[in-house]
């Protein structure tokens, strides 16, 4: 890491480092907003914004991948309660003649796996995709979901069930 | 990992929803670094609001008092038996006469631990 390359409020966070790992964090960002890419942008760029301003603040504790992670999701949910809230006020306050704006899960190709993996529950797919996509541990997966190990493997197991099923993949879930 | 496994992970890696449509890490950097600038001023408008507010009340405190308007008139309040509460328009009239007007106590003959009630 070259002394300049440091982030000032995050001594332990390069940006080569975050560059190496930039379309990972894309790539996860987008799966939390529906693969909306505009949403996706804004969430990583957020993300950067609270690494630079130090208000997320990287302890060694974990890879860099999994706090950022971490960081993409907690941004990602409190946007979702904002979004909900917010629509759950217009309904109330008397602009429900128009129904309320579904979100459309737009995957990749209809025959990709991804499109099998999108109709798991949120968690199993969460943890499908940082396990078998973007190369996390249980552990890890688990601490960027913000469940227990135990949690993680439950949902790891229900996932891999049911994508056997599905994919007809018999020895997916040994 | 099972084969199966490795496979699963193999399939999705080679079909990733951000293929192709990652944002440039540098812009994104940069863009980011103007958000958190802009995040910054407001919180040292707020901080230097907060400072003045704070100088103003440590200057008003430590400013010597000045002498307080008392609405007792002290001749007239020593010449009469009579009060009554002065300029306070929202209590009801009272008036008192210490001479006349003694209130009743309640009183008990019975004592207590050699004291009466």
């Amino acid at each position: 890491m070259r002394d300049d390359d440091a982030l000032q409020n995050n001594p332990l966070v390069s940006r080569s480092a975050l560059e190496a790992i930039h379309s990972q964090v894309f790539g996860w960002a987008l799966s939390r907003c529906n693969y909306d890419h505009p949403t996706a942008e804004d969430l990583v760029q957020q993300a950067y914004v609270e690494l630079l301003t130090g208000k997320a603040v990287f302890d060694d504790k974990s890879s860099l991948q999994t706090f950022v992670f971490g960081v993409v999701q907690n941004l990602a949910r409190s946007r979702f309660r904002r979004i909900t809230s917010r629509l759950r006020l217009l309904q109330t306050f008397g602009r429900s003649e128009e129904p309320a704006a579904e979100i459309q899960v737009e995957t990749g190709r209809a025959d990709s796996v991804w499109r099998v993996v999108a109709e798991l529950p949120d968690r199993q797919r969460d943890i499908v995709e940082l396990m078998f996509c973007r190369d996390l541990t249980i552990e890890e997966a688990a601490a960027v979901m913000g469940v227990t190990v135990g949690t993680g493997r439950q949902h790891y197991a229900r996932a891999k069930k049911a994508l056997a099923a599905k994919l007809d993949m018999e020895d997916l879930h040994d | 990992m099972t084969n199966a496994n490795q496979t699963l992970g193999t399939a999705m890696k080679a079909d990733l929803p951000e293929a192709g449509r990652v944002p440039d890490f540098d812009m994104t950097m940069q863009v980011a670094e103007r958000r958190a600038s802009k995040n910054r001023r407001p919180r040292i408008v707020a901080a230097a609001a907060i400072a003045a507010l704070a100088a103003a009340i440590v200057l008003n405190v430590s400013r010597p008092p000045v002498d307080e308007t008392t609405f007792i008139e002290m001749d007239a309040f020593m010449s009469t038996t009579s009060w009554s509460a002065p300029s306070d328009s929202l209590l009801p009239e009272s008036r008192i006469n210490i001479y006349e007007d003694v209130p009743t106590l309640m009183e008990s003959t019975e004592d207590y631990g050699g004291a009466l009630l």
